[in-house]
């Protein structure tokens, strides 16, 4: 595949999104050249910034992306799609080059049926914009992510994103009701929008999830909500981490929906309870002690940790001579009081909450927990987009930090938290918690921060770790991703994932882009 | 199978097929109705005018066997038509050449509910109501209106959809679908994860669900399960017009009650209703006994806030599930739509061939299912009418107007090369002429 494209195809493309929203300027190459994943992230850190697309063009129209498939398929020029580039593994890469289709300029509400609490929405409306507009009409999406900031509707779908409220309002495939989709062909097809498949497969499975390998979705009809009359808050210790399992499995098997409910593992409670923003905390906020991390400050407060605690002394020297004992340092880390946070929130009438936050208090209890009153929850609930700028200092000091989140049912759940943390034990330090908790089974959220003497030794050992984990986790009878995706990070995985299942998403694949231009070398799919 | 038997090359399709059986079943020839006598009691088992006649019939007793037969018949090029009993998988459909019938009525096991995870595990052969008696021995249910008394086999449900086994606290029968295990075209095993959701990209059992078979035939799935309600509870309403009780019960589920069963009945003529015959809204709610009389509280203060009388509980009479049958019609519509959709719908078989009963079947927060049952309806005139209303027909289920149609032509073509699961696929209305390498789905196209 040629690394320049001819001015055939840019002129070409000019003329379906106008020149001014199409850009071969390094920078825009550059921005559009990856997402969040730690691995590009240490990768840019020593200097690589390989593959960058060609050109980026930003269509305004779902008929816009129907023409720049076409003029891709003619002239076999791979498609990625971008929106907002707050994905974690890679899915946006555009491993073979060519286009970077940039969806952001679809970013309207189409049709909002307030009676029927559906709304129809472009897929690369910001998801914080698109919750601000349907509040200002009485709703909520309920889809809170730790990036709603920076991330979209388009995104959210094309990985089968979960937010933080999932408990109560699901996941974002259980809020879709139909797509829009351009396929790779050029052929824009949109599902019947009332009722859901009355024959055949549901093809809205199909293309969720599919992280652009079997075309681009345009436009989603959503599930909402009428927006909270009220919230209500609990907080908890629970003396280990299975006591705060069992509870939350036993409260939504009696039919309670808390918007969110969150269990801290030893570690990550410790660490959370320490956390300190490096921001200038604001006027009103908590004193130091009782602030509370929000998802993506881990690291950050790790960072903190090693900057400023006497306990943390001796992990900074481990870190600044390459990490090269994690398991050592996971020993340690063992040593904080065996004692695990949760927080729970409920929403919706008043009446309503307070029975449900009443009988969630029960179970608890009945569990061995210490009620730890509102101000835990209050305070996450407050902090839950807080996102720490600790990262980088982490990827300055040669260390890398990342996220894994994984699920499965709960009778297999605590063999996959004992498999998994044990695997990234091997090469980081780790915790974890637990959210997104269904009736039959739960997510784990495994956040790790490793090291190597240099960029090359850190990088390599962050590619063990995940291998190491995948596979604890596959073989534990977990799924490998329950919301981050797969991009290029965990394609490996995907074979052992769906074993023979491959073949049907192989079909699908091979019947709507033989080629293999619509983001190739994602998802596991051969090409 | 070790080695399939190859399809004789002498004789009729039939006769080699019977004997590629027999040599591909020894030892278990129990398993095999070669006999004409046999196999034409089997063509009066699966179809009203007893054809066609089976070429042969194999009474699968696992998912080997399954995948065993499979390839007899794709090496024979022979139609398969799965089976659990006496219902075909394929529905209304029927091959022109003798089919070979799988039956997988034996792969029925229900094994034990697993408390913690709170699922179940059965062979697809196996019944709702036989699930649903399993369950209650476990004071285990699974929650889906009508399943105790339906012998609609799993089998049935996952290869095509059944619009009206939904419930609004407990979601749809395919969303309690949690793992499945399915033998694909080419033999090969498939066995989902059951972790409770996952982002590895696509879901890819919901491919096989629906597709009659022709994506892989189940033969076991793992389903969700929900505790004996420790209560239920049910309350009827009496209204005077169908528009305030629709809108009672679009109330009631959008401040989340979330009723284990919702039904709206009354006179179906579109005029005004007259006292003697009002509009009932009938709602079942279930769980632990202080969330149920939360919820009765609430749903008490909706209806008398909508106009609407309190019955006792003799209403529940009106709440008993129904599958659609021939002279039923099932469409979808939005809340905001619904008594249009209702109206036009009425009006259409009224004009036909009154008397007629129109009721909402099922809903949830968005939609609402309307059951129409006539004896003399025409059925086209109703779809454009509700289409044109803002509805959709899902019963009687039409491939027609699928946008997804020839992308599923495409993939049957790649997983199913013989044809042999994927006979009764719809032809394409016309043939496109193949953009380059690929051809693209219809779908709603829009001119760029």
């Amino acid at each position: 595949m040629s690394r320049t494209l001819s001015q055939d195809v840019l002129d070409g493309l000019a003329r379906i999104v106008g020149a001014g929203n199409l850009s071969v300027q390094k920078p825009d190459l550059l921005a559009n050249a990856r997402d969040n994943l730690p691995a590009k992230i240490i990768d840019v850190r020593d200097g690589i910034i390989d593959p960058l697309p060609q050109v980026v063009v930003r269509p305004g129209s779902a008929a816009e992306i129907s023409k720049v498939f076409k003029l891709a398929r003619k002239h076999v020029v791979p498609v990625t799609p971008y929106a907002a580039g707050s994905g974690v593994c890679g899915g946006v890469v555009p491993l073979k080059g060519g286009i970077s289709l940039d969806v952001k300029r679809l970013d309207r509400i189409l049709e909002l049926d307030g009676k029927s609490q559906v709304v129809r929405v472009q897929a690369g409306m910001n998801g914080e914009i698109f919750e601000r507009e349907l509040n200002a009409t009485g709703f909520t999406h309920g889809h809170f992510p730790s990036s709603i900031y920076t991330s979209t509707v388009g995104g959210w779908l094309a990985a089968r994103s979960a937010g933080q409220f999932s408990s109560l309002y699901g996941k974002i495939e259980d809020m879709v009701e139909s797509l829009e989709v351009v396929l790779p062909d050029g052929t824009i097809v949109e599902q019947a929008p009332v009722g859901g498949p009355a024959v055949g497969p549901d093809w809205r499975e199909l293309f969720v999830g599919s992280e652009g390998t079997l075309g681009v979705i345009t436009a989603a009809t959503i599930r909402i909500h009428r927006f909270p009359e009220e919230r209500a808050f609990a907080s908890y210790l629970f003396p280990d981490v299975l006591s705060g399992l069992t509870a939350f499995r036993e409260l939504l098997q009696a039919g309670l929906r808390p918007s969110v409910m969150r269990l801290y593992d030893e570690v990550d409670t410790f660490l959370g309870s320490r956390s300190q923003s490096t921001e200038q905390p604001a006027k009103d906020a908590p004193r130091t002690e009782e602030r509370e991390h929000g998802e993506d400050e881990l690291w950050g407060a790790f960072y903190e940790m090693v900057r400023s605690s006497p306990l943390a002394r001796g992990l900074q020297m481990a870190l600044g001579a390459g990490f090269s004992a994690p398991r050592m340092i996971n020993r340690i880390a063992g040593l904080v009081p065996k004692e695990c946070k949760a927080v729970l929130l409920f929403e919706g009438e008043a009446e309503r909450c307070n029975l449900e936050r009443e009988l969630a208090h029960e179970i608890s209890l009945k569990h061995g927990a210490k009620d730890k009153g509102e101000g835990p929850a209050r305070r996450w609930l407050k902090r839950r987009y807080a996102v720490s700028y600790g990262q980088s200092k982490v990827f300055d000091a040669l260390a890398f930090a990342d996220t894994m989140e994984v699920a499965a049912s709960w009778e297999k759940l605590p063999r996959l938290y004992l498999n998994v943390r044990e695997a990234i034990s091997r090469h980081a330090l780790v915790m974890a918690h637990f959210s997104h908790a269904y009736p039959e089974g739960c997510s784990i959220y495994f956040t790790f921060v490793g090291a190597g003497a240099n960029h090359e030794q850190s990088r390599s050992r962050y590619d063990r770790l995940w291998k190491d984990a995948l596979s604890a986790a596959l073989r534990a009878g977990g799924t490998c991703t329950h919301h981050h995706g797969v991009g290029m990070l965990k394609a490996s995985a995907m074979a052992e994932e769906h074993g023979a299942g491959m073949r049907l998403f192989q079909a699908a694949k091979d019947a709507l882009d033989e080629a293999g231009l619509a983001n190739p070398g994602k998802l596991g799919l051969r090409q | 199978m070790s080695g399939a038997a190859p399809a004789k090359k002498k004789g009729s399709a039939a006769g080699s097929l019977r004997a590629a059986l027999e040599t591909g079943f020894v030892g278990r020839h129990d398993r095999l109705h070669l006999s004409e006598a046999g196999r034409k009691e089997w063509a009066g088992r699966l179809w009203e005018d007893r054809k066609p006649v089976p070429a042969a019939v194999v009474s699968a007793q696992n998912p080997g066997e399954v995948v065993d037969a499979l390839e007899v018949a794709r090496q024979g090029g022979v139609p398969v038509v799965m089976a659990a009993g006496r219902s075909p998988a394929s529905g209304e459909s029927k091959p022109r050449k003798s089919p070979l019938v799988i039956d997988v009525s034996a792969i029925n096991r229900i094994e034990p509910v697993d408390r913690k995870s709170l699922v179940v595990r059965a062979g697809v052969g196996a019944t709702l109501s036989e699930i649903e008696k399993h369950l209650g021995r476990e004071d285990a249910t699974l929650g889906i209106p009508g399943a105790a008394g339906s012998e609609l086999t799993l089998l049935e449900l996952l290869a095509h959809r059944e619009p009206l086994l939904e419930s609004p606290r407990y979601g749809r029968i395919d969303e309690a679908l949690i793992a499945i295990e399915a033998v694909l075209p080419d033999g090969s095993l498939y066995t989902s994860r059951d972790a409770p959701r996952s982002a590895a990209g696509p879901d890819l059992k919901h491919l096989v669900v629906g597709s009659a078979c022709r994506f892989g035939v189940p033969v076991s799935v793992t389903l969700r399960v929900h505790h004996k309600p420790e209560e239920s509870a049910t309350l009827g309403a009496r209204f005077n017009d169908w528009t305030s009780a629709i809108g009672a019960a679009r109330e009631v589920l959008q401040r989340r009650a979330r009723p284990a069963q919702i039904a709206i009945s009354g006179q179906s003529s579109v005029e005004p209703i007259d006292a003697e015959t009002p509009v009932v809204l009938v709602l079942r709610f279930e769980g632990t006994s202080r969330l149920v009389a939360h919820e009765l509280k609430i749903v008490r203060r909706i209806v008398a806030e909508s106009g609407g009388v309190e019955q006792g509980e003799s209403v529940a009479a009106d709440l008993p599930f129904r599958s659609p049958a021939p002279r039923r019609f099932v469409a979808a519509a939005r809340w905001r739509d619904l008594e249009k959709v209702r109206i036009a719908g009425c009006r259409v078989i009224e004009e036909a061939s009154p008397p007629f009963t129109c009721r909402l079947a099922t809903a949830s927060v968005t939609t609402a299912l309307l059951l129409w049952e006539s004896e003399g309806a025409n059925w086209s005139s109703l779809a454009v009418a509700v289409r044109e209303a803002g509805g959709r027909i899902l019963w009687p289920a039409l491939h027609a107007g699928d946008p997804f149609a020839d992308l599923e032509r495409e993939m049957t073509g790649r997983l199913d090369a013989s044809g042999s699961l994927s006979w009764n696929l719809p032809a394409a209305k016309k043939k496109r002429a193949p953009a380059k390498k690929n051809r693209a789905p219809a779908g709603r196209t829009k001119k760029s």
